[in-house]
């Protein structure tokens, strides 16, 4: 499946410290170090014409090791062109590579047609494979139960979860 | 007898519980499957559900259980198809009902389902060697065996097939099948010709007949009184202790 990739900023903000660092030292600047910063972070990826899933932040931080630390980042996942699921955090990391996302602190999924949200502290999203995954604590709320467990994989939309260690209580 | 009855008199309730229909006789008509399940408690090692196709099928396993007031279950897998409505559960397969004044019954086998539609369940255990095992243990003891256990939890009715052995302090009982029917109290041993010996304090006795059928009596709140009919070909005998027929 051929997919392609948007990367968007509304505003892009050089890492002035990074640079500097960098002409004084007359090489590239160290791995880890803020390259550049964008606020309004958008970044998609598409197939076939439609949306996969679409990442928006409120300030990514990109550095040269490969990664974008992400504020306040907003995964929201299509399926069939419908959206299915939105995914928010307090902040993340997109490896720019791989465009895999972790997602950490207060982490939350809502899958609008299965009626489930799902909560954990960190969750690893992999584009190859478009699974979650995680070896935290997680609290799936269904309209009918809730449910806890420590450790999981899901799917996008939250229609093919395995949960350890669960404990289902019916409400 | 009278234990044996009261395991078997109960086994419709256990049964309605191990398949969460709510149609329990303590239980509401109006009562509906979900309001019977709330507060209930599901645990397993792995949990997987998957939805698709217009329909979710739930799958646990490790030491699957579920607990509630008094209720317990547990199963080494289950699958639950909601399309279905099966619930089928594989291994090591406990359920145990507690009762009132610390009483407690209790069934196990290795393959069961229940369908939460039909309300039809079935229990088996996993060859002549390891069959259905049931027990009520309270003031007074009481456990049987048989190859399977089939019910029907709207009709509160439930069979107990192939080779049914059930024994208490007060005596045996063993028939090819054990129908049970909690609307009529009845309990009907048949097929191998039953029999049903009791030995009782002041007197014991063995009965073989085409079937022999247990009858509940109104009586006393916590007090069993049953009439025991044995209807075709019936040869028995009844022994009193010396001294006594003479009272």
């Amino acid at each position: 499946m051929a997919a392609a990739q948007e990367v968007t900023g509304a505003r892009l903000l050089i890492g002035l410290a990074a640079l500097a660092c960098a002409c004084s030292a007359g090489s590239a600047p160290p791995a880890g170090e803020v390259l550049q910063v964008m606020e309004d972070f958008t970044m998609s990826q598409t197939a076939e014409g439609q949306h996969l899933w679409q990442l928006k932040a409120r300030k990514a931080d990109i550095s040269l090791d490969g990664a974008a630390r992400i504020t306040e980042p907003e995964l929201l996942f299509y399926r069939k062109g419908v959206h299915a699921s939105t995914a928010r955090a307090r902040k993340g990391t997109v490896q720019t590579g791989s465009n895999d996302v972790a997602l950490e602190e207060d982490v939350v999924i809502v899958a609008h047609a299965e009626k489930t949200t799902l909560h954990t502290t960190r969750l690893d999203y992999s584009t190859k494979d478009r699974r979650f995954r995680t070896n935290e604590e997680v609290l799936i709320v269904r309209p009918d139960a809730r449910i806890k467990g420590k450790g999981m994989e899901a799917d996008e939309a939250l229609t093919d979860i395995t949960l350890y260690k669960q404990e289902t209580v019916l409400k | 007898m009278t234990a044996s009855w009261a395991l078997l008199l109960l086994l419709c309730g256990l049964c309605s519980a191990a398949g969460d229909n709510g149609s329990s006789a303590a239980t509401p008509s109006s009562t509906t499957l979900h309001e019977e399940l709330i507060g209930s408690v599901v645990r397993s090692a792995r949990w997987n559900i998957r939805r698709g196709g217009g329909n979710t099928v739930e799958e646990m396993t490790g030491d699957v259980t579920y607990e509630r007031q008094g209720r317990y279950l547990r199963a080494d897998s289950a699958v639950y198809d909601h399309k279905s409505g099966w619930l089928d559960a594989k291994g090591s397969i406990l359920a145990r009902q507690s009762l009132d004044r610390g009483e407690t019954i209790s069934l196990d086998g290795q393959q069961g389902r229940f369908n939460m539609k039909t309300k039809l369940g079935q229990l088996t255990g996993l060859d002549p060697l390891d069959p259905v095992r049931f027990a009520f243990a309270g003031a007074t003891q009481a456990s049987g065996t048989a190859r399977r256990l089939r019910w029907d939890a709207s009709a509160m009715t439930a069979v107990l097939e192939e080779d049914v052995r059930c024994s208490g302090p007060q005596g045996t009982a063993s028939a090819d099948q054990a129908l049970y029917n909690h609307p009529e109290g009845s309990l009907t041993l048949q097929g191998r010709r039953p029999v049903l010996q009791a030995a009782l304090p002041t007197w014991s006795a063995a009965v073989q007949a085409d079937s022999i059928v247990f009858l509940k009596l109104p009586s006393l709140p916590g007090t069993h009184r049953l009439r025991t009919l044995a209807e075709g070909a019936v040869r028995g005998w009844i022994l009193f202790p010396k001294g006594l027929k003479d009272r």
